[in-house]
């Protein structure tokens, strides 16, 4: 037991430490590996789930625990891989815990994950400060279990190197042992300035890269899936697997069909909002790459729209909402990881794969 | 197209779906093939003996005979199985009068597409479904369930409308109008619009072909077809959904986008095919074509017997583009001598109100002897003197001797023209109640032969280009997940093609600016580049006339910031610097895609106020040199390039030269869906294409995750 190895996955939110951790457990274990999974502060949500009947429900509880349980077919229930579970108002919800029971929740159910395991990787709370009011940060929790810490560092602007930097510098102040970082969806217009500039810069300051992954939008981009799970419309036509169109750019349609082609014709794989009675912007849609159709209004297109989308196989989802509503809902869009897209997981762990260094990352632990 | 033989001109026909019940489609349907047809018929149903006197089959695989054509009554499920049998029993065509398919919804949709695979496995056409059948008044046969059968005439009429169909043929009778071949199309979901003019035109009874659509299914075929097609006979068309109202109308009704309007004028002007603005005129100008012969003059004269109406119709001839014919010197001898001092012996001429029929005649034999006049049109009011049948038969003897003339008569008025009216009709002169319709009819006309005139199978340029690059910069805006260009990635392509455009490279930071202006030479132009921004000027990404390090310097920080207040989730490459060239005449060069009629190229004046001038002229691509010529002389920014006011020229060829150039790249790459040179900047010699836009079709990327993303 004593040689198990730990590795904190650290990151800022929509730095993608679930789809590391994921990808990493599924790359050890083809290497024969025990792998277990610990999230030891959670972030809780609602967990929609579709059901046969078509009913939409949910319960309260952390998605990303919930997706590497499924996927990784973990034994323990969740809310030992889970523990403590957080949100915006913490302090009501644990209120009536104090330090002690929270750490003692915490030791216990880590026990229990780490039985039998060569490697356990431990994620990261939501943001690496949370929970420190009660002694459960990232960096708390990185030195009770005596774990490596690797930061998952996402890069927008120069700004985002000194931020890395600044970790590691508080990091060995800690004396906690940080292995490094791997630089996730960097777009591909900044990938050249990656490797050749920010890369050597960060090494230089002692943070090594294991890796740095280009934003690929199948990895990443939202699916019709999840356009549904915000808007809760009624879907007029689907094709078979909504999980599996992506969905990268959202276009309003209200001028004329003449205009809304030359419009659409510029955007790859679309969502486009557009009123029920819009025929002709439908139709014209569906004349380009779209993802999806979203009418508003609650206004029923016409039956030949609803065809012609079945010929193209575009999925049709009718909304309550003006236009105006619906574009703002759309605003909270990401893409998410879910169980059933098997098919996207196995391509992120081969793209961790090839990107990232993981046999030198494994033999540092 | 021996297939459409057996469609119109059967030696034996089954009606699937024959009914003894008076009052059901089945019914009507045998009824009207029964009391046309004089072929075999076979009726088939499934539960009866005989009806109307003919023996009944089960199927038609029951009849031991040949069958050429089939008429369809079945209800819509039923629809394959029959199509089934008919592809065992060897027919030939299939008319399928059944609603229930595409028009009705996705069930319906799916069972069209299934009905027309039938048809390719056994190689059989269909005309419909969802159509009211055809009658043809030579053969003759009428397949419909109309409940008149339209006379003998040599007009074609095909129509995408059922509805318009029964209409017309009411109307037609009351009118004394005949018809060739009546055909409704329905869905069209084997022959169409295409495959009925190649038909018309090669049927000797048929004179002019009309049409009513709302969309035009392929294109490229209409265009290839109807161009030689219209060498042999007029074809005059409603096409509906003209307007942004009307076009979402038609959509709604038949299910899909057709192409813009605009590009559906470019093609039928290019074509040569006359297109009718509403019902009247299409008819007008049908039973026109049909009674009169097309003049080989252009010119118009106009006879009247009242001054109000003459002026009126002088100026619709002027705004339908007729010229008032100059008459000769001795035809205005003539008139002089022979009419009252009174009358107006100039084009219009006024023979007055009290004219008869002598004058009348006297007038129209003069002014058809006329060597400049090839059309007249007559108009008569009534006055206390004028006996209009009298003059109707005048205009009619008249008439008679000049075949290479057209005449048209307008009798205004209602119950005391009215025989008259109809005796023209009846004996091949048109008659309009008002004279605008007749100048209408014989503008029409006048057009037609021009059209027709024009020299077909011009020679289309092709120049010599680097297809190679062209093809090497498309895959790499592919790899990048693009279907935009960017700025110089698009030059590079126009370049590749011959088009001249300024040298220009995109730089990712200020350095790489510095030493591309030091490279290539102050003063240059810095542009934003980002595919997600299409109109760069509005949000201050381009300066102009950067002329040294520092100018240049602070232009690429002026313009990413002005970028990212503006425009913060674009995408930026980085900024392209461009030599900076003197100001030229500034046009428009555009390509936009059309989905009906492929490539549809633009020219006019171009800079920041195209929208506003929409001085901008269309073709379809592809055409020769002289159309290219012809589309940039239709545009004011023509004018503006032979010089104003004493200005030098400016090299007319060399925008020739660009717009033949960007029609050859749309033929070449049709993943092509839009470009734009804007500006391009013309010169006394040569020009440049400042900036060139192109969108890609998205086919180059998948759409699903599970699918291959390499196009």
């Amino acid at each position: 037991m004593s040689d198990m190895k730990k590795l904190l996955v650290s990151g800022v939110r929509q730095s993608g430490k679930t789809a590391f951790c994921l990808s990493l457990a599924l790359i050890l274990r083809e290497q024969g590996f025990r792998v277990g999974y610990f999230k030891p502060v959670g972030w809780q949500t609602l967990v929609k789930e579709r059901f046969p009947s078509g009913k939409h429900l949910g319960y309260f509880g952390d998605p990303d625990a919930h997706l590497l349980k499924e996927v990784l077919e973990l034994e323990q229930p969740l809310g030992e891989i889970v523990p403590v579970l957080t949100d915006f108002h913490y302090l009501t919800s644990l209120a009536g815990e104090t330090d002690e029971a929270l750490e003692k929740r915490i030791i216990e159910a880590y026990g229990r994950v780490s039985e039998g395991v060569d490697v356990l990787l431990i994620e990261g709370g939501h943001i690496p400060p949370l929970l420190c009011s009660r002694g459960l940060s990232n960096y708390h929790l990185a030195k009770k279990f005596d774990a490596k810490y690797l930061i998952m560092g996402r890069i927008r602007s120069d700004l985002y190197v000194d931020d890395l930097v600044f970790r590691k510098t508080i990091l060995d102040l800690l004396k906690i042992n940080c292995v490094g970082t791997v630089l996730n969806n960097v777009p591909r217009i900044s990938l050249q300035r990656a490797k050749g500039i920010i890369k050597p810069i960060l090494e230089e300051k002692g943070l090594k890269v294991w890796g740095i992954i280009e934003e690929k939008k199948e990895l990443t981009a939202p699916t019709v899936a999840d356009v549904q799970d915000l808007l809760e419309g009624e879907i007029l036509e689907a094709p078979e697997n909504l999980d599996n169109i992506l969905v990268e750019d959202i276009l309003v349609g209200s001028m004329t069909a003449e205009s809304a082609i030359r419009y659409f014709r510029r955007s790859v794989n679309k969502a486009v909002v557009a009123g029920g009675d819009r025929d002709d912007i439908a139709l014209a849609a569906l004349e380009t790459s779209t993802s999806v159709l979203i009418l508003t209004g609650n206004l029923y297109p016409d039956v030949r729209v609803l065809s012609k989308a079945r010929e193209k196989n575009v999925p049709v989802i009718l909304v309550p909402y003006d236009t105006y509503t619906t574009i703002s809902k759309l605003e909270g869009l990401t893409g998410k990881l879910k169980p059933k897209n098997m098919e996207r997981i196995e391509k992120l762990k081969n793209t961790i794969k090839t990107e990232v260094d993981w046999k030198g990352l494994y033999e540092t632990l | 197209m021996a297939g459409l033989d057996f469609l119109f001109s059967p030696s034996s026909v089954a009606v699937i779906g024959a009914s003894r019940h008076e009052g059901k489609v089945g019914y009507d349907v045998l009824k009207n093939i029964s009391s046309s047809f004089c072929g075999k018929i076979y009726p088939i149903n499934p539960s009866a003996e005989e009806i109307l006197g003919y023996r009944t089959y089960k199927s038609v695989l029951d009849v031991n005979d040949n069958i050429d054509l089939a008429v369809v009554v079945v209800p819509a499920e039923s629809v394959l199985r029959v199509a089934e049998e008919c592809g065992k029993k060897k027919i030939k065509c299939m008319v399928v009068i059944t609603a229930g398919f595409k028009e009705s919804g996705r069930k319906g949709a799916e069972l069209e597409k299934a009905l027309v695979e039938t048809a390719k496995k056994y190689n059989f056409r269909i005309l419909g479904p969802n159509c009211l059948g055809f009658v043809d008044t030579f053969t003759p046969i009428n397949t419909s369930f109309a409940t008149t059968t339209p006379l003998r005439g040599n007009i074609g009429f095909a129509s995408q409308s059922g509805a318009i169909l029964t209409g017309i043929l009411d109307w037609s009778i009351e009118e004394g109008i005949g018809f060739s071949k009546f055909i409704s199309l329905g869905n069209k979901s084997d022959l169409d619009e295409t495959d009925m003019i190649e038909e018309l035109a090669n049927d000797p009874h048929t004179k002019v072909i009309l049409l009513y659509l709302e969309a035009v299914k392929d294109g490229t075929r209409f265009f290839k077809v109807a161009k030689k097609a219209y060498r042999t006979k007029p074809i005059v068309v409603l096409k509906s959904g003209v307007s942004p109202a009307g076009a979402r109308a038609a959509s709604s009704h038949t299910g899909s986008l057709a192409g813009s309007d605009k590009a559906y004028s470019t093609a039928f002007k290019q074509i040569g095919v006359l297109r009718a603005k509403s019902i009247e005129e299409l008819f007008d100008c049908g039973v026109t074509f049909s009674l009169q012969n097309v003049p080989k003059i252009s010119q118009v004269a106009i006879i009247t017997n009242a001054g109000g109406p003459g002026i009126i119709a002088t100026d619709a001839c002027e705004a339908e583009g007729l010229t008032i014919a100059r008459f000769e010197s001795e035809t205005v001898e003539r008139l002089r001598t022979h009419l009252p001092r009174e009358a107006s012996i100039y084009n219009p001429v006024d023979i007055l109100g009290d004219a008869r029929e002598d004058r009348y005649r006297f007038a129209l034999e003069t002014v058809l002897s006329d060597s400049n006049v090839g059309c007249v049109l007559v108009i008569l009011t009534p006055q206390a003197v004028t006996p209009p049948m009298k003059v109707a038969e005048s205009i009619i003897e008249v008439s008679k001797k000049h075949h290479d003339k057209a005449v048209a008569a307008s009798f205004i008025g209602g119950e005391s023209v009215g025989e008259a009216s109809k005796t023209l009709m009846n004996h091949g002169i048109p008659c309009f109640e008002f004279p605008e319709r007749g100048v209408k009819a014989l503008a029409s006309m006048v057009r037609y032969a021009s059209f027709s005139r024009i020299k077909l199978d011009e020679e289309i340029p092709r120049f010599k280009v680097d297809k190679g690059r062209v093809s090497e910069i498309f895959t790499n805006v592919y790899n990048d997940d693009r279907v935009v260009l960017l700025g110089h990635e698009a030059a590079d392509v126009a370049r590749a093609y011959g088009i001249p455009a300024p040298r220009v490279e995109l730089a990712r930071n200020r350095e790489e600016a510095l030493e591309i202006a030091e490279r290539i030479g102050y003063p240059v132009v810095m542009k934003v580049s980002s595919p997600q921004i299409m109109h760069k000027t509005d949000i201050g990404g381009v300066i102009m006339n950067l002329e040294n390090r520092e100018e240049v310097s602070n232009a690429y920080h002026t313009i990413l910031s002005n970028v990212f207040k503006y425009f913060p989730q674009a995408e930026i490459y980085g900024v392209s610097v461009q030599q900076m060239v003197p100001q030229g005449k500034e046009l428009i060069v555009g390509m936009t895609r059309d989905l009906t009629w492929g490539p549809m190229i633009a020219v006019g004046s171009g800079g920041i106020y195209v929208n506003l001038f929409e001085d901008v002229s269309f073709r379809i691509s592809p055409f020769s040199r002289r159309e290219a010529f012809d589309m940039l002389s239709e545009t004011k920014a023509y004018r503006l390039l032979r010089g104003i006011r004493g200005e030098k020229p400016s090299d007319i060829d060399a925008v020739v030269d660009v717009v033949l150039r960007v029609s050859q790249l749309s033929q070449d790459f049709e993943n092509i869906n839009e470009l734009d040179i804007n500006p391009l900047f013309v010169y006394d010699k040569g020009c440049l294409a400042l900036d060139v836009k192109i969108t890609l079709e998205s086919g180059g990327k998948s759409k699903s995750e599970t699918q291959n993303r390499k196009s």
